[in-house]
């Protein structure tokens, strides 16, 4: 749904559209806007994939014209349950988590490149992703992804570097299954992970089970 | 290639929430050794399933974040404020208040944002101190004041309902964190001032 906003109330006022969902069953849980509101990408929970939505004005509306898999082509769809989308820092690149609905299955992080100066979508039609990394585990409830903010010469204001496309990018991934925390790094091209840790604690309501990290974000 | 040395600083640090504790985990991360710890863990009114970033008006020169604001899987629907101290070697956290909400909230998102990204949390939209708070889940969805000093959440200035019967039907609506499986999941703000609201 998208509503008409107001900086400085902070209200919402009217509702401008409802836009559904391409199938019945997606389930869309997730939808962030491109930093010039031009598009707005959506993650379908039941189905695992991206949408894209080029926005109409005059009157408001969101077309649908994109739509990619999350998924490699030899899984089944209902083995997985769409997550979280993000952009990267630069913009460059958009990425999309799936959670694998067993302990057996393992989620992915998915990447695609983006052309802002495209007209039609900035996801070419059938666009093979630039990345995809198979969680360690399935990621329970999260495998949420969130990244890093980059920092410049005045920390106060994170603008000079934001379209420098040879930085590399740090990336935090929780995982609901097993309780670990990873820091992955984004460099254009492959999505690696650098570095994990476990909770330390245990479930409340059942010692056998570990403490489940659920989503974290980057304080500096 | 680089991670824009100069300004940026050696030890990143994080928060996590988890879903079966009332923690908040503070961790860092060492880009040097490229390790990754648990710095603290802190009793908290959790478990908090989602967290946002903000920034006071008296947040210290150089620090982006200065306040967490986090969602609750709990039986108790709340929303709570955290203020981070960056005076010692380590963040330290305090908590400042929560508050009660009508619905298990899935995800929150503040404005205007700590600073300026092209993805989140700011989507391209300028950085100031943090003074709404945004939560969306299931049933409904609403908007909370924020003390730009303090960074305490204040008063209710909005709620929507988005079941298709409206407010009639939220009496009997769920408003537990099952509803989130097929109600609204996240409210976020974007440019040409619109919001946006994935319902499922």
């Amino acid at each position: 749904m998208t509503y008409q906003y107001d900086a400085e109330t902070g209200l919402l006022g009217r509702l401008l559209s409802e836009t559904t969902s391409p199938d019945a069953g997606d389930g869309p849980r997730h939808v962030v806007p491109s930093p010039d509101g031009h598009w707005v990408f959506a993650i379908t929970e039941h189905t695992s994939y991206l949408d894209v939505y080029r926005q109409e004005v005059a009157p408001q509306s969101l077309k649908h014209v994109q739509r990619l898999s999350l998924l490699p082509s030899h899984v089944p769809i209902s083995d997985y349950r769409g997550d979280t989308v993000r952009l990267s820092p630069s913009g460059n690149e958009i990425f999309a988590t799936t959670r694998g609905k067993s302990k057996a299955i393992k989620g992915f992080v998915t990447a695609w490149k983006l052309d802002w100066t495209a007209h039609l979508s900035p996801i070419a039609a059938n666009q093979e992703p630039l990345a995809r990394l198979e969680t360690p585990t399935s990621g329970g409830k999260a495998n949420a992804i969130e990244f890093a903010p980059r920092y410049t010469e005045q920390p106060d204001q994170v603008v000079a570097n934001v379209d420098d496309a040879s930085l590399k990018d740090l990336a935090v991934l929780t995982d609901d299954e097993q309780g670990y925390i990873y820091v992955l790094e984004w460099n254009g091209s492959d999505l690696v992970e650098v570095a994990r840790t476990k909770l330390p604690g245990k479930d409340e309501d059942d010692e056998s089970e570990p403490e489940k990290a659920s989503h974290a974000i980057w304080l500096s | 290639m680089h991670h824009g040395e100069g300004a940026c600083p050696r030890v990143r640090h994080l928060l996590t929430g988890t879903f079966n504790t009332r923690f908040l985990h503070l961790l860092s991360f060492d880009s040097l050794t490229r390790t990754l710890s648990v710095l603290a863990t802190l009793p908290a009114q959790g478990p908090h399933s989602f967290l946002a970033s903000g920034r006071s008006s008296s947040a210290p020169s150089g620090r982006l974040v200065d306040r967490v604001y986090a969602t609750t899987w709990a039986a108790e629907k709340t929303l709570s404020a955290w203020s981070i101290n960056w005076k010692g070697e380590n963040p330290e956290l305090q908590w400042v208040n929560t508050v009660p909400i009508t619905a298990t909230s899935s995800y929150v998102h503040v404005q205007p944002p700590p600073y300026f990204s092209k993805t989140s949390p700011s989507y391209g939209l300028p950085a100031g101190s943090a003074r709404y708070l945004y939560s969306a889940g299931g049933p409904t969805g609403e908007v909370h004041a924020i003390d730009a000093n303090t960074g305490a959440l204040q008063e209710k200035t909005q709620e929507i309902v988005f079941l298709p019967g409206g407010e009639k039907d939220l009496d009997a609506a769920d408003k537990t964190r099952k509803a989130l499986r097929y109600g609204a999941h996240n409210l976020d703000v974007g440019k040409g001032s619109l919001a946006y609201v994935a319902d499922l």
